[in-house]
């Protein structure tokens, strides 16, 4: 901790660049998202609002305050904030309770301040983040424990994860579960003391499937989308519709077809679908590899970083895009089951984006004081 | 370099990294798989929900005669659409179900079910006409507020210029303009086209959305059919068998057909009653509606029934799709088959008592009183039953059959009309002596008029099989020939000398028959008259009569059918006879078949050389070899004197008449000329053929019955020797 106590020291004075790489494939996908959202919304937004440019110009509003945030994020040293973590998690977890109180809808997701309205989960999946690897930099030495190691920080991600199940947002609470277990396994924890864990994990998820209809029906529709396809397959449908409409090079930017109100929330979770149809395969296949370089580039920054915490912080928050991106995806793809997940980058929804700006601007302040090769500053 | 403040855990790092990396190519493997695999599959599918098809009708195709005159053509028509996503309350969908219904004259319940679809738009009625479409224009028009709900838009529907003519043969197309029957049946596949659309794209709402995806795929017209059918011979084949069907009091139909024999075309077909394809369920013929009214009483059910059964009836194509028994038409094979194979003596003679008693069936002679002695050409022409029951044991039951295969009776024709059936002939194992006999005269077995008419055509053309057909091409619209058939041989069904002598022997039958004998023109032919043996009664009858003309050279053949003549003689020389000669007579003076007034050849001029002094064998020999006909005068043997003279000019065919040296009764030399002014060729011919004298022939159209003679060289009355040339002038009245 003294040497590296001594470089960050250095680095301070230097002010040093962050990662070029990173921000630049932040960049990009961002424009895509954008471009893409234009397109995909264009339809919907008339057909729902009268104006076509409705999605668009919000979220352009906000990719504009997010790359704000982002840079201001990136100058703000991580150490500053470390005495915040544990207030930040318990207001999130303060917030995931309200949100099932004074939450609207059916799904109890969404918290209202005037017009405004934003995801509690958004925040806590930050702060479960924040918190674990706090928790793991502390007590690395006890990881290999099965109460320090996998108990403990189990049970941070598991009280958001469990209150967010409860507002029935199953993706929400598997994207805070796995990026718990991505930050619990990096973070040292015996790896065959987690194995019968998962197993009484899967006997559980086995149970409900068993014992729920909703869940079968979906596991079903999921196998066999043809089987209803005005009911629980139209969406899967329409997705791959979209999908294999696209072929090698697309159908061409704007030419959508299945975006007139086929495909559900073209401008949200399967907005990846008309990308898909638009732009073709090899589009797709190109957008995929930035968001794997992304993820390559962050466990790149996490391994070079100064200390534990930051390292975890990069790892986890690059892990939460992964798995994200992965599952969305999986969904559009019907390789699983439909679950609302939307894509980061791409889909509509300012406060998402604005809180994903935010962490990759905590990534690329932690690349400045990361021993990278490239795009950085090396010690001496 | 300072060690770096990294965590422990690298290989962690690594491995988890690695998964993620793995997943993001596995879903690049999985995107390939639906994007470049399911391709097709998943396009398909998607197109179709994306898009709406607007159908753009193809023409059908015109169905045309010979030269070209339209028989059926595409008309413009009207349909009436309505959008009854676009109604907005319910009491204006009642509003416009009233008017609609009460336009339109349609059911209630089906309009109101039309209107509450929820579709961007409903055909309402199709192939209205203007009046019923400007009904719906002028109530849109008074009721503003339905514009753009109701309204009318152009349509195509068939339409039958001529109503009934041809219309057995034609068929009709049905509520999609899709062929029914005949031709419009058969041909659906060249006249149909194919339809043409309009894609645009809809949105899941089924509303069309602002992107840009419309396509057009116009419509291919059909094609043109080019029958060889003639209109104008179609017309007066229907004319004779519409008055033959009224002035016979026909129980059933008459059907009758016109074949170019050297070609096998179809030059006119029809089988009456008929119907008018412009409404095919509606029977016109007010005969039978009379009828039916009388035997039902209107509108109760036994009339529907009767009448409904009866317009499918006449929607029959006769001559194609019902079979009969031949009769007596059929001793022209059963003659050919004999003559074939050398079974006859043409001078021996046969004896006909009245009846003939074959292995203990007795076969009864139309003639009770029976013909006497006969040689087979007079057998022929009296029809006599015996003689051809003799003939057919001489062929045998093996040679019949074979000889019936090869005649075409065991076959369809092909001549390219739907439903055509191939009559009903005997099994070859199965087939007895009393069939063979039976047989011989064309009864107990079944054959269809096509059938008849073509094989009459091979004979008289000479004894080859020609392919009969009726359509003679198919043109697109710029006119490319799609399909062309043109003549063509089937197989020589019998050789030129038996044709020869056939055509001989037939002209003479109907010569000797009469009716069927018109003066001028060698009409050869052979009637029939048979039992309807299957009907349940002993009086119906079916009377026929087949012929061709020219005897020497055939052009056309005509076959005519009256099933059921209901007047007080049935038989075929009565009432098919008179029939099948008016319709030969207009073929060929529409054909313009020269009439010819000699006996003999074809019409020529020929200069006469001098035959005095020569023996009468010599002159009679050297005369004969021009074509002319001898007449010998007294019983020397040289020739004293000649009459038309020498280097006068006379026809062939024409007689002259040669004076030996002995003395002749004066009466036997000279003849009276006749009165010729107001007669007709045909007429004035016959005359002078029987007082001795020849005839000289100045002027034109004089296969008309209307153009008669004028003026005559030697006035009526005057004494002159036979075989004076009177020349006659002919002027067209």
């Amino acid at each position: 901790m003294a040497e590296s106590g001594q470089s960050l020291k250095k680095k301070r004075i230097k002010v040093p660049m962050f990662d070029i790489p990173f921000f630049v494939g932040v960049l990009l996908l961002l424009f895509i998202g954008l471009a893409t959202l234009f397109s995909a919304g264009y339809a919907k937004a008339l057909y729902e609002t009268g104006n076509s440019y409705y999605y668009i110009t919000r979220q352009a509003i906000f990719a504009v305050l997010g790359i704000g945030i982002m840079l201001f994020v990136s100058f703000f040293p991580y150490q500053w904030y470390n005495r915040f973590i544990i207030p930040f998690y318990v207001v999130s977890v303060v917030l995931l309770v309200l949100v099932l109180f004074v939450g609207k809808g059916t799904e109890k997701r969404w918290i209202y301040i005037g017009s405004y309205q934003f995801q509690p989960s958004e925040l806590a999946k930050v702060a479960v983040i924040l918190l674990i690897s706090k928790y793991i930099a502390k007590h690395h030495e006890k990881m290999h424990k099965f109460k320090d190691g996998i108990l403990i920080p189990s049970l941070i991600f598991g009280i958001c994860a469990g209150l967010v199940l409860v507002e029935t947002h199953l993706s929400g609470a598997i994207l805070i579960a796995s990026v718990g277990v991505v930050l619990i396994i990096a973070g040292g924890a015996n790896v065959l003391q987690l194995v019968p864990i998962g197993l009484v994990a899967v006997a559980g998820a086995t149970t409900v499937f068993l014992t729920n209809d909703y869940m079968q029906r979906r596991v079903t529709t999921w196998l066999n989308p043809e089987a209803d396809p005005l009911g629980d397959g139209f969406q899967p449908l329409q997705s791959l519709y979209a999908i294999g409409s696209g072929g090698l090079t697309g159908l061409g930017y704007g030419k959508s077809r299945q975006k007139y109100l086929y495909l559900p929330e073209p401008q949200n979770d399967f907005i990846f679908s008309v990308f898909c149809e638009e732009m073709g395969w090899i589009c797709a296949t190109l957008v995929l590899l930035i968001f794997a370089f992304l993820v390559i580039r962050g466990f790149y920054i996490a391994s070079k970083a100064p200390d534990r915490f930051s390292s975890l912080v990069v790892v986890g928050i690059v892990s939460r895009l992964a798995i994200q991106t992965i599952l969305n995806i999986m969904v559009v793809s019907n390789t699983i089951p439909v679950t609302g997940i939307s894509l980061p980058f791409f889909s509509y929804g300012g406060t998402a984006l604005v809180v994903l700006l935010a962490e990759m601007g905590i990534v690329l302040q932690i690349s400045r004081y990361a021993f990278l090769e490239k795009g950085g500053v090396k010690s001496a | 370099m300072p060690k770096l403040p990294s965590p422990k855990n690298k290989f962690r790092y690594r491995v988890v990294c690695g998964i993620f990396v793995a997943l993001f190519l596995f879903l690049c493997g999985r995107l390939f798989y639906l994007q470049i695999f399911c391709h097709d599959y998943y396009e398909d599918i998607a197109l179709d929900q994306q898009t709406w098809e607007v159908e753009v009708e193809a023409n059908r195709g015109a169905i045309k005669d010979t030269n070209g005159v339209d028989l059926a053509v595409s008309a413009t028509a009207y349909k009436i659409l309505l959008a009854p996503s676009l109604i907005k309350s319910e009491e204006d969908r009642f509003f416009l179900t009233e008017n609609i219904s009460s336009l339109l004259e349609m059911d209630y319940e089906k309009v109101y079910t039309m209107a509450s679809k929820n579709t961007q738009y409903v055909e309402v009625k199709r192939r209205v006409e203007k009046e019923e479409a400007d009904r719906i224009t002028s109530f849109v028009k008074n009721n503003d507020k339905y514009s753009g709900i109701l309204w009318v838009s152009e349509d195509t529907k068939r339409h039958y210029p001529h109503n009934n003519l041809l219309s057995t043969v034609l068929g009709f197309v049905g509520s999609d303009n899709q062929g029914l029957e005949g031709l419009e049946y058969a041909y659906e596949d060249y006249l149909a086209g194919t339809n043409g659309k309009i894609i645009s794209a809809k949105n899941a709402k089924g509303t069309t959305m602002p992107f840009e995806y419309e396509s057009y795929i116009a419509a291919k017209d059909g094609y043109d059919l080019y029958l060889t059918i003639d209109i104008e011979m179609q017309y007066f084949l229907e004319k004779h068998i519409f008055n033959a069907r009224v002035e016979h009091n026909v129980q059933s139909r008459v059907a009758g057909v016109i074949m170019d024999v050297k070609t096998g075309e179809v030059l006119a077909m029809t089988s009456k009653p008929d119907y008018d394809p412009n409404n095919p369920f509606v029977i016109t013929d007010e005969l039978t509606l009379d009828k039916l009214a009388t035997e039902y009483g209107l509108n109760t059910d036994a009339y529907k029934t009767a009448y409904n059964a009866q317009q499918k009836e006449f929607r029959r194509n006769k001559l194609i799709v019902d079979q009969y028994e031949p009769g007596s038409t059929f001793k022209i094979f059963t003659s050919a088959m004999a003559l074939e194979q050398g079974l006859i003596d043409l001078n021996e003679t046969f004896y006909c008592t009245g009846a003939l008693k074959m292995d203990a069936v007795t076969y009864h002679c139309h003639n009770r009183n029976g013909h006497g002695t006969e040689v087979f050409k007079d057998g022929l022409a009296n029809s006599c039953n015996p003689v051809f029951i003799q003939i057919s044991e001489r062929i045998g039951i093996e040679s019949f059959y074979n000889y019936a295969t090869l005649f075409g009776f065991r076959d369809k024709t092909n001549v390219g009309l739907p439903g055509e059936v191939s009559g009903i002939f005997f099994n070859r194992d199965t087939m007895t002596k009393y069939n063979l006999y039976s047989g011989s005269f064309g009864q107990t077995f079944k054959i269809t008029g096509m059938q008849l008419i073509s094989a009459v055509s091979a004979i008289a053309n000479g004894g080859t099989y020609m392919q009969p057909y009726i359509v003679k091409q198919v043109l697109d619209a710029s006119g490319n020939v799609i399909l062309k058939n043109e003549p063509k041989v089937v197989r020589q069904i019998a050789s030129s000398e038996t044709c020869d002598l056939l055509r001989e022997y037939l002209e003479y039958t109907v010569r000797k028959g009469k009716s069927g004998y018109l003066e001028g023109y060698r009409i050869a032919g052979k009637t029939g008259t048979s039992e309807k043996l299957d009907s349940g009664s002993d009086d119906k009858r079916i009377a026929s009569f087949v012929c061709f003309a020219p005897a020497d050279d055939p052009v056309v053949a005509v076959l005519v059918i009256v099933d059921e003549p209901n007047s007080e003689v049935q038989y075929g020389s009565y009432i098919a006879a008179p029939l099948g000669r008016d319709i030969m007579a207009d073929c060929l003076a529409y054909l313009n078949v020269e009439p010819d007034y000699g006996e003999s050849g074809s019409v020529a001029e020929v200069k006469l050389p001098d035959v005095t002094g020569k023996t009468v064998d010599e002159a009679a020999a050297e005369l004969e070899a021009l074509n002319l006909s001898v007449k010998i005068i007294g019983d020397g043997d040289k020739v004293d004197y000649q009459l038309p003279g020498q280097k006068q000019v006379i026809y062939t065919g024409n007689t002259v008449i040669l004076y030996t040296n002995s003395n002749a009764e004066e009466a036997e030399k000279t003849a009276e000329v006749p009165s010729l002014i107001g007669k007709t060729a045909a007429e004035c011919n016959s005359l002078l053929a029987k007082a001795g004298l020849n005839i000289k022939v100045v002027g034109e159209n004089l296969n008309y019955s209307t153009t008669v003679a004028v003026n005559q060289s030697i006035p009526e009355g005057t004494t002159v020797d036979k075989g004076t040339v009177v020349t006659v002038t002919f002027r067209t009245s």
